[in-house]
């Protein structure tokens, strides 16, 4: 580091230190974020993607995706589906094979028409010749033994097309007793819990004109136990609380005064007497 | 289609479009002709033959000029599944509608939204006034059912549910004051609507 061309390292070098502490923080406020894309997990959806597309021939071409509620998977899903002109469903516990093929034709504005067998031929040859990759969202939904069945068709008469099962924590788990899917499985990516980087990018998204200082952050992070779908509420609280004290610029004597959703279910109360 | 000449063009729901055409050129793959398209869709033959120059321009098909008195085929080399590419004349791709269809794949895949949701899960640049307005439109047809009011003494926009996933296709609002499905195709009127 030290042989590094730029006179200017010496006063740096504390600075650095303390970036690479806040895993990127600094850099990420300097820039404009327009979208969820630098958010870790949708760049895990989006690598798997691309890793499924761009595969070796005889590569197997299944992805699963899979993270706790509030991990931002369906996030990840919708910016990624996006991006890559995905066809996404999100599928059903009380589907039948027959309901689920004709939501996935739906799903790529096909006519559904006819048997399962001539609906996943139809999804087959257009998920082949669109290059579309397919995600099924609630994938748990799907460890039923002819729902399997029906994935795997899908899966072989599109000649391996991409397609990316996201689901619960437990999904890989669950996938293990179907060997033919199990088998055909690329990539077992795991949602991530957040860290100050992403909460840093979280605020800058969802409350642009607040200022708020990183000490807050950790301890936004803290308290919604690194869950996203907290942080975004623990936010909202924070705005709540600037708007009530006119102040846009949040700091650590504001924090005993806010209200933080710690999502723990309510202690039972006592009762007689 | 039935000879007598008429100004103006059809409403969107029965014209026949470049889908049609594809689909008669998916039909006939190996000798496509003008008149073979023409036949099977009763298109204009300068509309079918200003589709497949524009196909061949972006390299889906490959045109081989016919011998004297024969007339000129193409061939399909890059099918690309049910949908109709949507090309310039040049063979480019199209880019008009892709906001909306960015803005409705949020709104189908969020389910509950402000117009701030949507313009962090698109990939492209929306302007606010644009996700604004088009919740504002599909909200007047009926498509979407208001969750929670604006309330600009909160910086809180209005929230909404999407009550009419009708499918992949983004409604297009238009100029007559109506929102066409182009799922179902059908159009709804928007309610109340001053311009």
């Amino acid at each position: 580091m030290g042989v590094l061309p730029g006179a200017d390292e010496a006063p740096g070098s504390q600075k650095t230190e303390r970036t690479s502490m806040l895993d990127g923080t600094e850099k990420i406020n300097n820039r404009n974020i327009a979208n969820v894309a630098p958010l870790r997990n949708v760049k895990l959806l989006g690598a798997l993607i691309q890793q499924l597309q761009h595969r070796e021939p005889d590569m197997p071409g299944m992805g699963c995706f899979h993270g706790f509620s509030g991990y931002g998977k369906s996030s990840a899903a919708t910016y990624n589906a996006q991006v890559y002109d995905a066809c996404w469903v999100e599928v059903k516990s009380v589907w039948s094979r027959k309901v689920f093929v004709r939501k996935v034709a739906e799903a790529l504005g096909l006519t559904p028409a006819g048997l399962i067998s001539d609906m996943v031929d139809q999804i087959g040859e257009e998920l082949a010749k669109s290059g579309r990759p397919l995600l099924l969202d609630e994938a748990h939904q799907l460890c039923r033994d002819e729902m399997m069945g029906v994935v795997h068709d899908i899966y072989v008469s599109s000649h391996g097309s991409a397609m990316v099962l996201i689901g619960e924590e437990m999904l890989p788990q669950k996938l293990k007793r179907w060997e033919r899917i199990h088998n055909r499985m690329l990539g077992w990516p795991a949602a991530q819990p957040a860290d100050l980087r992403e909460t840093a990018i979280l605020a800058r998204l969802k409350q642009p004109a607040l200022k708020i200082g990183e000490d807050v952050l950790q301890v936004i992070l803290e308290k919604s136990a690194a869950n996203y779908r907290r942080i975004v509420t623990n936010l909202n609280q924070m705005k709540l609380h600037s708007l009530e004290t006119g102040r846009d610029e949040i700091t650590m004597a504001d924090v005993p005064k806010i209200e933080f959703f710690v999502g723990e279910a309510p202690t039972p109360r006592r009762t007689g007497a | 289609m039935s000879g007598t000449a008429k100004t103006g063009r059809l409403p969107v729901d029965q014209a026949t479009g470049r889908q049609e055409l594809w689909l008669a050129i998916k039909s006939i793959p190996s000798e496509i002709t003008v008149t073979a398209i023409v036949e099977q869709t009763g298109v204009n033959r300068t509309t079918v033959l200003r589709y497949l120059r524009a196909l061949t321009a972006g390299e889906y098909l490959t045109a081989t000029p016919g011998k004297p008195g024969r007339p000129n085929t193409w061939v399909l080399v890059n099918d690309v599944g049910h949908h109709a590419p949507r090309v310039r004349a040049d063979g480019s791709p199209v880019t008009q509608g892709s906001i909306t269809t960015q803005l409705w794949r949020a709104m189908t895949m969020l389910k509950e939204f402000d117009w701030v949701d949507l313009v962090h899960h698109a990939s492209i640049e929306i302007p606010e006034s644009t996700a604004k307005d088009y919740c504002k439109r599909l909200f007047a047809a009926g498509f979407l059912r208001l969750v929670v009011k604006a309330d600009p003494s909160s910086a809180r926009p209005a929230r909404y549910r999407l009550i009419r996933a009708t499918g992949p296709r983004a409604p297009q609002v238009q100029r007559v004051r109506q929102v066409y499905d182009p799922n179902t195709r059908t159009a709804h009127a928007v309610a109340g609507g001053t311009q």
